[in-house]
């Protein structure tokens, strides 16, 4: 089988740890705040812990600095900060109150919450999203009981119907309170609709809610530190790092022995689903599990060609949509008709793009139809 | 050229960042590769007569685009070889002996009425040398007549010989023979074994799925064998309706055409079937002995239709806003 697309997690390997290594400078991290509101200024101190960037509708989560130090630039995308000192700043609350002000202290910490419903399905997803994106088989295997400390905080903030762990089959992994469900290794079973189709049989079930393993480890070390997050797993190529959220991905990818030069692309995530960033400045999300560095060749991955009909994305999409015709009508606009080829069951696996003989950045073409579609007003949903 | 801060510049890309590899051109090449044995087997029959058919089918073919690109005023994309393609199975097509204007108008016509009319590469909604080929047929079918055209050969048409004088004269023809060529028919379409040869290396290469590929031999051979059972002293053996004609180059070349077909397993099979058993219909009860190249422009025709056969989508969600 192709190497990509094999989601058996490798072999733990060791944990690079980026603040024991010889930076040759201080550590200066990026946080990206776009959507957010800052709450900091230029060249105001800073201590650990303390809340960046807040979003003023009160949806997405807040952003903490991973570091004490100073604030060197604050742009509307990005914050960067310089480490010095040791300041920490005070430890959070975490009363039990009521299921809202549990989730909004969680929001308040940095976590996502916006896809937790209340009395779910809750599926905690340890299986890798993409080949390689296995930094959480340290955290389930080592780092368990926080993994549990955060469910049982989930459980009270969410009263989920039932927890269930989606590991890839092949692993023992299990965790306090939730059934084992066994999930084949190969892309895209790891991404979140499929792991619910998986697991419940059902596809696109309205009362399920989601949360990767890496995310559910970070809200138990929250909840059992009484800090937001600061340092998180991320694999860059076969090296896993323990580095504080905002390390900018050429100090990691440098640390990890790549040599990157003009025109290669550096993208939070797998090669398959991931986001390229523009500048190595760019720092790591709270989310990011992986940075992918990809060298350059003769030729551009994706051309501006006319689609051909041969078919290939139509027999490999794992939604069973047709993403040529989707995109041949998002292509000249008639986002639309799209609507009428099912372009809403997509979940984005990119698969049509990897295997396009024309080379057409089909899912970019899916992804521009839904955002228009979005604007639009909400319609009735038909589904029974 | 390096911003100031010594950044090396990134190149920033939508997902999936990586590729199969599989390109148009690749996939042109891989084609005309699966194409050669074929014409190096009418070039041992024919000689220079094969030589010509196919150079000037597809030097034409290639011109024509060109020039068609340029008054479209748009990028002149004869490098990834798929007009060349087109211009060869076009070639493969015609009698040896057609007169040279024939295949230079045959040519002419199937990658303008055929392609760019409808926009250039993969808009035809039918294999573009079946169109060139169809126009031909129907304006000057005395030059398109395998027999009339080579009276000077020893070989003989044996779809004509089955049409005119019955399936006892088949017998006469070896599977032998008739897998090595020894018959009249399409410079390259009637050179059945070379043809199976090169069918066999697409599907190892994966350039065509063997769907459409085998349903058509399906659906020639199921219907082929209805009508031997009816009554065989009036129907040919399915053998010879295989390996007479172009129904080999058609299953494998012209019916995989990617405009021009379905996509998803299901349609892909439901079209070859369909174009398979017309095949057999044409040739029992048509005027032309050859009925390959009108069935699949009929098959090609419904396509549309095939296409509306799809699987429930995933979740079935009609509404965008769901998503997130």
């Amino acid at each position: 089988m192709n190497p990509l697309f094999s989601l058996t997690p490798s072999e733990r390997g060791p944990i690079v740890n980026v603040r024991e290594q010889d930076l040759g400078s201080d550590l200066v991290i990026c946080l990206e705040i776009t959507g957010l509101n800052p709450l900091v200024e230029k060249g105001q101190d800073i201590a650990k812990g303390q809340m960046l960037a807040a979003d003023n509708s009160g949806k997405r989560a807040s952003l903490h600095s991973s570091v004490s130090g100073k604030v060197t630039g604050l742009k509307k995308d990005f914050i960067t900060i310089r480490e010095e000192g040791t300041a920490i700043a005070q430890q959070l609350e975490f009363a039990s109150v009521n299921p809202e002000t549990m989730l909004s202290n969680l929001r308040n910490s940095g976590i996502e919450t916006r896809g937790l419903k209340q009395s779910c399905t809750l599926i905690i997803n340890a299986v890798p999203a993409e080949a390689g994106i296995d930094g959480h088989r340290f955290l389930i295997e080592e780092f368990n009981h926080i993994m549990a400390e955060g469910l049982n905080y989930l459980k009270k903030a969410l009263s989920p119907k039932a927890c269930a762990l989606a590991i890839p089959s092949g692993m023992d992994w299990t965790l306090a309170g939730c059934t084992v469900h066994e999930v084949p290794p190969i892309y895209p079973a790891g991404l979140n609709a499929m792991v619910i189709s998986t697991v419940t049989g059902k596809e696109m079930p309205p009362e399920v809610s989601v949360i990767s393993a890496a995310a559910l480890y970070r809200i138990g070390r929250t909840i059992h530190g009484r800090q937001p997050v600061s340092e998180i797993m991320v694999k860059v190529g076969a090296t896993l790092f323990q580095t504080p959220i905002g390390t900018q991905t050429g100090l990691l990818a440098r640390l990890a022995g790549f040599e990157i030069s003009d025109h290669d692309r550096v993208i939070l995530g797998g090669p398959l689903s991931g986001e390229a960033v523009y500048t190595l400045r760019h720092g790591v999300t709270p989310e990011t599990e992986a940075v992918t560095i990809l060298a350059s060749g003769p030729e551009p991955a994706i051309k501006d060609a006319p689609c051909v009909g041969c078919g290939e994305c139509v027999i490999k999409c794992p939604a069973r949509l047709m993403p040529n015709m989707i995109s041949r009508h998002a292509e000249f606009g008639l986002f639309e008709n799209t609507l009428s080829y099912n372009i809403a069951s997509c979940f984005e696996c990119g698969l049509c793009t990897y295997w396009c003989t024309a080379q057409r950045p089909v899912l970019q073409y899916i992804r521009l139809a839904k955002k228009e579609l979005a604007k639009q007003p909400i319609l009735e949903d038909l589904r029974n | 050229m390096k911003p100031i801060t010594g950044s090396p510049i990134l190149t920033v890309s939508a997902p999936a960042h990586v590729h199969c590899g599989r390109t148009i051109k690749n996939s042109a090449l891989e084609t005309i590769i699966a194409l050669l044995p074929a014409a190096i087997f009418a070039i041992w029959h024919y000689q220079l007569l094969a030589v010509r058919v196919l150079a000037l089918a597809g030097f034409t073919a290639v011109v024509t685009e060109t020039i068609c690109l340029y008054i479209m005023k748009r990028e002149i994309e004869a490098d990834n070889y798929t007009t060349l393609l087109c211009g060869l199975m076009f070639g493969f097509l015609m009698p040896p002996a057609a007169p040279w204007w024939l295949i230079v108008l045959g040519s002419t016509f199937s990658i303008i009425i055929g392609r760019m009319i409808f926009g250039g590469i993969g808009t035809g909604p039918l294999c573009a040398p079946l169109v060139g080929w169809a126009i031909l047929i129907v304006s000057w079918p005395d030059l398109m007549d395998f027999d009339m055209t080579m009276l000077a050969s020893e070989l003989t048409y044996p779809l004509s010989q089955l049409k005119n004088f019955g399936p006892e004269v088949l017998d006469e023809y070896s599977l032998k023979s008739l897998v090595l060529g020894n018959q009249l028919g399409g410079t390259g379409a009637a050179q059945a074994g070379a043809i199976l040869l090169g069918g066999l290396y697409l599907l190892v290469r994966k350039i065509i799925r063997p769907d459409i590929p085998f349903s058509f031999i399906c659906g020639v051979l199921l219907t082929a064998t209805l009508f031997y059972l009816i009554d065989p002293l009036e129907y040919a053996h399915p053998q010879y309706h295989l390996l007479c004609g172009s129904t080999l180059f058609g299953a494998f070349f012209l019916a995989t055409d990617n405009s021009s077909s379905p996509v998803g397993h299901l349609p892909m099979i439901a079209y070859g079937l369909t174009a398979g058993i017309l095949v057999i219909i044409i040739r029992v009860y048509g005027m032309y002995p050859d009925g390959v190249p009108f069935a699949i422009l009929l098959a090609n025709l419904m396509t549309p239709l095939f296409d509306k056969i799809r699987p429930a989508p995933f979740g079935g969600v009609t509404n965008i806003h769901l998503q997130r």
